[in-house]
């Protein structure tokens, strides 16, 4: 103030029912654009969330390909290992049904087990013995039996039974 | 703020200057679009009820902007001039006075008052209030640039406000009621003996100074060939004392130069005051003045004497313009 000895009235460009509507309508756009700029935030938020979850579900879908790779493989060992536990106990049958078969006076050497035949070394006091303790009950086994017999000195015999088995009677 | 600036602009910006006074209230109004007026209009209100043809002639221009300013002119003569001015504390308003710093001095005006003034004009609302002595000031703004002391005298219907300046230095100033001065009947008997005196300067000249006559005036005498003639030059010679006459017998301007008369007197006797002598004296003058007023207080101030007819509300309202900025 250079002059006057009081100062102006403040001048109101705007009157107050302009500056209600004015206010409403600035409040208004001020809210929109508050609750867009919310919106837009957590829709960027979702997506974001969204590419995360998709990358742990690709991450878990590899996941469960190689854990059922895994389980096809640890099914086909535990498969393998029955069958060959069933060809031991097979084996170890065999095995015990064959020395079952053996008489006391008959020793065996060596015995070559195969899947279709049967080799027996071994000494006997004679032929007769090993014909009918041995002999017959791998015939009735075996498709075929031929024996094969080695004169020892003392009077005994070895011998080299050959059994063959026929894959079309099994 | 950017908002208001940009509508300051686009808005017309209308002042309204208000001088009121125990005769008459002037209203003058002023539209101004970019600095150019385009709009302006006067009017004189007396009587009664004035406050409400007032509003009645300014609110259609209300209308016309919210940049709408009145200005008032404190007329109290309570107020007055302070011959220093607190650069610190260039305006300032206590509970009892209000002060307006203007360079090397400051008027001031009673805080009661202008509240009253503030609430007489409590319906039309008033923006400004100017001192007289600040109109004074800037209308003889030019005029302070000469390396004397000067007297400048505004004169509205009743009221007088003087101020000698010395360039921007303010040596004395007084705001004067014209009811205040002098009653009607010793008016009446100034005038009388100041025509007692008038003609006993004249019988005095016309016995002791005859020789000193001018005789080219006489001869004229003798040549006049009819009794017309003599009537004529009768008449002739009569008109300055007629003029002089009016004057005296003219209340109101003679109460003008009774109140410049004695502010002289008081402004040189009164030691309070600076010692500087005045010979020059500008009259702003905003009421009618008899033709010989300028001539009567050369003669008898020794003064030289300037009057302007100045329009003080056209003049409230380039200070408002000014404070408005």
């Amino acid at each position: 103030m250079k002059f006057s000895y009081i100062k102006p009235r403040p001048k109101n460009i705007i009157s107050d029912e302009f500056k209600i509507v004015g206010v409403f309508f600035i409040t208004a756009f001020v809210v929109l654009i508050f609750s867009f700029g919310i919106m837009q935030y957590k829709s960027h938020e979702f997506k974001t969330k969204k590419i995360i979850q998709n990358n742990k579900i690709m991450q878990l879908q590899s996941t469960i390909q190689d854990l059922k790779k895994a389980m096809f493989d640890a099914r086909f060992e535990v498969s393998k290992a029955a069958k060959i536990g069933t060809a031991n106990t097979v084996l170890q049958e065999s095995i015990k049904n064959l020395f079952d078969l053996v008489p006391n006076r008959i020793v065996l050497s060596k015995v070559d087990i195969a899947k279709n035949s049967l080799l027996i070394y071994g000494h006997t006091p004679n032929k007769n013995l090993f014909r009918f303790m041995l002999q017959a009950p791998l015939s009735s086994i075996f498709t075929s039996t031929s024996t094969t017999f080695y004169q020892l000195p003392n009077g005994s015999l070895n011998f080299v039974c050959k059994n063959y088995i026929n894959e079309d009677n099994l | 703020m950017i908002l208001k600036n940009i509508l300051s602009k686009l808005y017309p910006k209308v002042y309204v200057g208000i001088i009121s006074s125990s005769v008459s209230t002037v209203v003058c109004i002023e539209l101004y679009k970019k600095n150019k007026l385009i709009e302006s209009h006067t009017k004189t209100f007396i009587g009664q009820g004035i406050i409400q043809k007032l509003i009645d002639f300014i609110t259609p221009f209300k209308k016309e902007s919210p940049f709408f300013y009145i200005s008032l002119l404190d007329n109290a003569t309570s107020q007055g001039v302070l011959f220093e001015c607190d650069k610190e504390d260039k305006q300032s308003v206590t509970n009892t006075v209000s002060k307006v710093c203007h360079g090397s001095w400051s008027s001031y005006a009673l805080t009661d008052e202008l509240a009253e003034l503030q609430q007489e004009y409590a319906n039309v609302g008033v923006d400004f209030i100017f001192s007289p002595f600040t109109i004074l000031s800037n209308i003889f703004s030019e005029k302070k640039t000469e390396d004397k002391a000067m007297l400048f005298v505004l004169l509205q219907e009743d009221l007088i406000v003087v101020s000698i300046f010395h360039l921007d230095k303010l040596l004395y100033g007084d705001v004067i009621s014209m009811a205040d001065v002098i009653e009607d009947e010793e008016l009446d008997e100034i005038a009388e003996d100041d025509n007692t005196q008038t003609m006993q300067m004249q019988e005095t000249f016309d016995l002791d100074d005859l020789d000193d006559l001018n005789l080219d005036d006489l001869s004229d005498l003798k040549d006049s060939e009819s009794f017309d003639d003599l009537e004529d030059f009768a008449q002739t010679q009569d008109v300055p004392q007629e003029q002089k006459h009016d004057l005296t017998t003219s209340s109101n301007d003679y109460k003008r130069f009774l109140i410049i008369q004695n502010t002289l007197h008081n402004f040189y006797s009164n030691s309070k005051y600076a010692s500087e002598f005045v010979e020059t004296a500008y009259v702003a003058s905003f009421c009618k003045l008899e033709n010989d007023f300028k001539q009567y207080i050369e003669d008898e101030l020794f003064l030289t004497v300037y009057v302007r007819s100045v329009e003080l509300c056209c003049e409230v309202i380039s200070l408002a313009k000014e404070e408005s900025l």
